[in-house]
């Protein structure tokens, strides 16, 4: 037994020795890969430290044998600053101290510089980078779909990703292609332009539009744009922010538009990205359904080593609860990061999902302000006046004041008693009204409609770029973008197809000679706009702006570490984070990202052999 | 550019609130015409479906199964699934039970609808 335990004792110790010298030498690489390599000291300077018995009168001798003089006492004991003489270098001056038997140590006078801090113009403003209790400006007043939360605005400093370390080291990740997969990319917008991925001549816009199938991945929305501008808006170029990595390749992948990316558009998403070498992926969309599909597409990204990071959703819901779940948060595979939102004080964001089983970690996710596609406009028509009526018969729409939970609005209803009266048979009764769209990109309707009509009947929402009544000449579905209930309206209610000086927006509600029924209210009529342009940003709050930071992160880690796993990558990501007390049990991980020590840590060795002879 | 729907559908329950308390007074309203459900965000679009053909099935399979409720457009995503959109939507459980009668067919599901998720002010 003894000899057993000793012979066990030895291959312990032997195997311990590989490991260490394994460590060793990843450690030795790391640090010179931290190091500032360039040592940079100040030229003709030397620091020295006397030994304790080293008098005044033998220190200015040495000194002076070298032809050297005092520059200052530095008022720590032993230590002195000396100028060193005219054509001698460092090294020598090294050299002939090293050897003097009255100094203890001798070194170059080396150049600190402060952590890397970008001059972008908004830099002051981005929070989840450098939080200093900085209070954000154009703060979200309007929280997503949920009740009042505290904003924590500002918030508490030293919040933040730990990034500004990290920048020491890294800020150009470009050798890694990073998707975003999303409403598209602005890639013209002034801090993107440059960032964007190189598509060659088959992709010259940078990416794909799979919502239209063309080659133009231009974003219409915005989201998608501030998704981009947050893993890699230029950094230090003296404009607007910075994102995570100063210098990337972004590539534009175009699943949705404001009606949302659907399982078809996200499938054919994912295999372009990665098929055309991204490495890392963003999705910061969700929902509810399982989705086989998709989760087929994570599996090929998986077997392609092709990290995704997604958002958790905005539901301020258990993702682990059976009935709520969301997808692709709550997808299993382990290429796969699913990130919550972190307010300014680094509190759990009163919208964001969580899950100490399916959500993993953390980042900033309010008020967080980055490139945005253009300027949005609106236009907004009270339904009191210059509204052009038709009829068939009698009546049909006017404008009137309801009253909704005693406060009065004005609407257009049809028939004019609404909503105690009935509407015509055989009737067909027009609204319609001209704006101004010239020189927009994008249009999208919106209104609050009450429908109570009978089947067989038919409301009716039609438009035209030419103005006059839009439902004349009857092509009517589809056509001129017109929606029959019960289709209706689409919930996004595009209407860029309208886009011209001279919109003619109208409603119809048109019978049979069956029964009729209540009728039709309409109100709260607006038509935001988009207008795309190089130079706007906006602050914006959701598990959107979290995902981003993470992806990020790993595109960091990947162009820093080539030789990174998807594996190494999460594992990174995750042993790296700050342990943050809001996430306790809302995560897998309890911790929040923190950007230097994900880049600092080190992988333990995998796949290390050892043979005991 | 999205946010406003938030009001948008706040505004539709409320007046679908008045005008069927108002409806249930005077006619029947017509259950198909609640307002409601024409407002409510859809969780996949409506004749639109993936499917996925078992490995070295021909394509015409989809034609012979889902055929009958006229084929607008199919698409092939790769990887053996194809988006079909359909003239008729017969509902994921009647395209599921189709595929049951067909392994040539591997797997049939909608095509959901996701949701960005982020939000901000109204510009």
């Amino acid at each position: 037994m003894k000899t057993k335990t000793l012979l066990c004792t030895i291959l312990i110790i032997v195997l311990t020795g590989v490991v260490l010298a394994f460590s060793n030498s990843i450690s030795a690489e790391l640090s010179t890969q931290f190091n500032p390599t360039a040592a940079k000291y100040v030229p003709g300077e030397v620091l020295v430290k006397f030994k304790p018995h080293a008098t005044a009168q033998i220190r200015l001798a040495t000194v002076a044998s070298q032809r050297h003089s005092v520059l200052a006492n530095l008022n720590q004991p032993g230590w002195v600053h000396l100028k060193i003489g005219a054509g001698q270098s460092v090294d020598q001056a090294l050299a002939a101290y090293q050897n003097d038997p009255s100094v203890e140590y001798v070194q170059p006078n080396y150049i600190y510089h402060l952590a890397a801090v970008p001059n972008d113009t908004q830099y002051g403003q981005l929070w989840a980078f450098k939080n200093t209790g900085q209070t954000i400006s154009n703060a979200i007043t309007q929280p997503p779909l949920s009740p009042v939360y505290s904003m924590n605005n500002p918030g508490t400093p030293g919040f933040d990703i730990n990034i500004e370390k990290a920048w020491d080291h890294i800020t150009d990740c470009s050798s890694v292609v990073v998707a975003v997969v999303d409403s598209g990319v602005n890639y013209n917008q002034e801090d993107l332009a440059g960032n964007m991925w190189n598509g060659g001549s088959t992709y010259p816009n940078h990416g794909y539009n799979f919502v239209n199938n063309n080659n133009d991945p231009m974003d219409l929305t915005g989201h998608g744009t501030h998704v981009a501008g947050i893993i890699g808006a230029a950094g230090n170029n003296a404009k607007g922010t910075t994102g995570v990595c100063w210098k990337a390749s972004i590539m534009a992948v175009r699943v949705g538009d404001t009606s949302g990316p659907t399982t078809a558009n996200i499938i054919q998403g994912i295999n372009f990205a990665v098929t055309h070498g991204a490495k890392v992926i963003n999705m910061s969309f969700g929902s509810s359904v399982f989705d086989q599909g998709f989760s087929d597409a994570i599996t090929t990204a998986q077997s392609a080593d092709v990290i995704l990071v997604v958002s958790a959703g905005n539901e301020e819901a258990n993702n682990d609860n059976v009935t709520t779940p969301t997808y692709p948060c709550n997808f299993p595979q382990p290429n796969l990061i699913c990130v919550a939102a972190l307010d300014q004080n680094f509190q759990l964001a009163g919208f964001s999902n969580y899950g100490s089983t399916s959500v993993d970690i953390g980042a900033p996710g309010t008020n967080i302000l980055s490139a945005w596609a253009g300027t949005e406009g609106l236009i907004t028509d009270s339904l009191t006046s210059g509204w052009t009526f038709s009829t068939t018969t009698s009546g049909g729409w006017v404008n009137k004041t309801l009253s909704v939970n005693g406060i009065p609005i004005p609407f257009l209803v049809d028939p004019g008693t609404y909503p105690t009266g009935q509407y015509n048979n055989n009737t067909d009764d027009r609204a319609y009204k001209s704006f101004n769209l010239a020189g927009v990109n994008v249009a999208l309707l919106q209104a609050g409609v009450a429908i109570n009509v009978m089947s067989g009947d038919y409301f009716r929402i039609g438009y035209s770029s030419g103005g006059g009544d839009p439902f004349v000449g009857g092509i009517i579905d589809g056509v001129t973008g017109v929606a029959t209930y019960p289709i209706l309206i689409p919930v996004a209610g595009d209407i860029s197809d309208c886009i011209s000086a001279n919109c003619s927006i109208g409603f119809q509600l048109q019978s049979n000679s069956s029964l009729t029924d209540l009728g039709v209210a309409i109100t709260g009529f607006s038509i935001e706009t988009l207008t795309l342009n190089a130079t706007s940003y906006n602050t914006i709050n959701g598990t959107s702006m979290a995902s981003p930071e993470v992806a990020g992160l790993a595109t960091m880690l990947r162009a820093h570490n080539p030789q990174y796993t998807y594996a190494d990558v999460v594992n990174s990501i995750k042993q790296g984070g700050r342990a943050v007390a809001s996430l306790a049990g809302k995560t897998t991980t309890g911790k929040a990202i923190d950007v230097m020590s994900s880049l600092a840590y080190i992988n333990p060795p995998t796949g290390l052999t050892a043979t005991v002879k | 550019m999205k946010y406003g729907m938030v009001y948008f559908i706040g505004l539709a329950v409320a007046l679908a609130g008045a005008a069927m308390v108002s409806a249930c007074s005077h006619t029947p309203g017509n259950p198909e015409t609640a307002p409601k459900d024409a407002l409510s965000r859809q969780t996949r679009v409506p004749g639109d479906y993936l499917v996925t053909l078992a490995e070295g099935a021909d394509v015409k399979v989809i034609a012979d199964l889902y055929g009958r409720f006229g084929i607008k457009g199919t698409k092939d995503l790769g990887h053996n699934i194809f988006l079909v959109t359909l003239t008729e939507d017969p509902g994921p459980a009647k395209m599921e039970e189709l595929r049951g009668e067909d392994a040539r067919v591997k797997a049939v599901q909608p095509n959901f609808v996701y949701r960005f998720n982020g939000s901000g002010n109204p510009q």
